[in-house]
Parts: C-alpha cells; sequence; structure tokens
C-alpha cells in the first residue's frame, strides 16, 4: 500500500491507560458507563488491489466491533464502503495506472460513522448517474453502487470536490436500508 | 478455463446444474468475472440449461457480482433456458430487494423448492 494507515485516536480511556488494571468490577463499570466521546478515526491510500481493498475494510470493521456495532450495521458500512471505493478505482480512475492511490479517511463513534473517499480522477456529475431501480434499467449489467450506498448509508450521501470525494454517513440509531 | 482453483462448485442431478460458490464474500472482480465465466462453460453446453444458483455460505456479494447475475440471466434465457436462485441470506436478500432485482431473478428459500420449479 503506498502510504501508511496513520491512526488518530481521540478519548480512547483503555488506550491512554485511564483504566488501570487493579480496579474493582463495580468501578470499571462505572468507568464505561462515564468513558469519554470515543472517536476513532484514520486515513488510508489503497491502491486498486484486492489486498489494499481488504485491508481497508478490515480496519473499518475493527473499528466498528471495537465501538460495539451489531453485524447489521457492519453489513451495511462494509457494503457501502466497498461499493464506494470499486466506483471510485472503476469511474474516478479510469484510465489511470492501478498503482494510483484513493484517500480514504473515516471517522467511528459508538452512535456514527463516517467514510470519505477521495479519488484523483476528473470529478462526475452524480445526477447523470440513471436510477438502476426504473424497469427500462433494471437489465443493465451496471449502475447499482450508488444506489445501494444511498440506502444503506442512513445519515446521507454525497458529493464534494467536483465530484471527486464520496462523503457517507451512518447512523447507529437510524432507520434501516429500504 | 482460468488456469487458476476453480471459485464454484457444481453438482448435476438430471438436467438441472446447481453451482454453489466457494467464496464467502463474492466482491472481487476478477473473481466475479472468473465465476461468469465458469458458469457460462457449463451452460453453453447445454441445450436448454436448468441452471440453480445457490447462495448458501454467501456473507456479501456487491453490485459488481449482481452486474454478472444479470449477464449470466440474459445468456440462459438465450439459450431457452431457466435460471433459479435459492439459499439467499436475509441481509443478502436486502440487497435484491433495495435494486429490485428481486423482479427479474425467481428466487426460492430453498434449493429443493428451486428444484421443483423447474419446467
Amino acid at each position: 500500500m503506498n502510504g501508511q494507515r496513520t491512526t488518530d485516536q481521540h478519548g480512547d480511556a483503555e488506550q491512554q491507560g485511564a483504566i488501570p488494571a487493579s480496579k474493582t468490577g463495580v468501578e470499571q463499570v462505572l468507568s464505561a458507563a462515564s468513558k469519554p466521546f470515543a472517536l476513532e478515526t484514520a486515513t488510508m491510500h489503497p491502491a486498486n488491489s484486492r489486498q489494499d481493498i481488504l485491508a481497508v475494510e478490515e480496519a473499518v470493521l475493527s473499528a466498528l466491533v471495537r465501538n460495539g456495532y451489531d453485524e447489521a450495521s457492519r453489513f451495511a458500512i462494509r457494503l457501502a464502503l466497498e461499493e464506494g471505493i470499486v466506483n471510485a478505482f472503476l469511474h474516478g480512475h479510469r484510465g489511470l495506472p492501478n498503482e494510483t492511490t484513493l484517500t480514504v479517511h473515516y471517522a467511528v463513534t459508538p452512535d456514527e460513522t463516517t467514510l470519505s473517499i477521495t479519488d484523483q480522477g476528473p470529478g462526475f456529475n452524480p445526477a447523470s448517474v440513471p436510477d438502476p431501480t426504473l424497469d427500462e434499467n433494471l437489465e443493465l449489467p451496471s449502475g447499482r453502487g450508488l444506489m445501494l450506498m444511498r440506502a444503506y448509508m442512513n445519515g446521507g450521501v454525497h458529493h464534494e470536490n467536483g465530484g471527486s470525494t464520496l462523503v457517507m454517513k451512518y447512523l447507529r440509531n437510524g432507520p434501516s436500508a429500504e | 478455463m482460468p488456469t487458476s482453483e476453480s471459485r464454484i462448485k457444481v453438482k448435476r442431478e438430471g438436467a438441472i446444474i446447481e453451482v454453489f460458490f466457494r467464496d464467502r464474500n463474492i466482491l472481487d472482480e476478477a473473481n466475479i468475472q472468473q465465476i461468469e465465466e465458469e458458469i457460462r462453460a457449463l451452460i453453453e453446453a447445454e441445450k436448454n440449461p436448468k441452471l440453480l444458483i445457490n447462495f448458501t455460505d454467501v456473507d456479501h456479494l456487491s453490485s459488481a457480482a449482481l452486474g454478472k447475475l444479470i449477464t449470466i440471466n440474459n445468456k440462459v434465457r438465450s439459450l431457452s433456458g431457466q435460471l433459479k436462485l435459492s439459499n439467499i441470506d436475509k441481509q443478502i436478500y436486502d440487497v435484491f430487494r433495495i435494486t429490485k432485482l428481486n423482479k427479474i431473478f425467481d428466487i426460492h428459500d430453498t434449493s429443493e423448492q428451486a428444484r421443483a420449479t423447474f419446467k
């Protein structure tokens, strides 16, 4: 992978040694309940290889597990991340070498997850993507990635930077995909 | 046939060709391409292929895989065959439902139920 994963963790009491091992069970429960707002965030730079994509997915999934996300939430976020990264390579980096890296940033808290994927391509107009669920488009073999991301990322999906950056949010207590 | 290891398992019973996936996650473009080629090779040898794709043990499926399923469906139709899908996990069925592909594919809960509907 071109560029190492950089981790920037805030407010993780255990990592900062705020909960001594000698504490009693009761005190540990209280500490966990009053644990400060935990944020796990990192920036990764995958190239267009399955190995790099899996490394990003595994990093995000691990952060989700540590923050207590259930299986359905992890399924939703992983699917959106997969579709977002693959789309960025397939469309954003069309014509660019496989070594050209994306910038994937994630921020996971117990309540919400934000993913952003920035490619080095020329950008695009999201409105130009046809609705794959219209009867006339149902049998098109492509075009479902964006709609799946919109369906599963219940906190919203939008583009910035002329379409080169995709930002999507998942709310832990938000609605399920419809 | 690609030189790498097969990505599917095949069970033939009578005229029905049942296909299982070796991978729990069907995401990787290269794997998906290989799966399509392997299935295409299976059905092209048949006159009116009766193809059953069994999704048991599949945990994740990408939109790229959905696209290839549509291509396979079109191929089966062009050979005057039938394609049925079965044993799709609830979370993956949601992906079919959200994309409305449950309207295109003939989906059954179990392999036995799917087999019983081939004409």
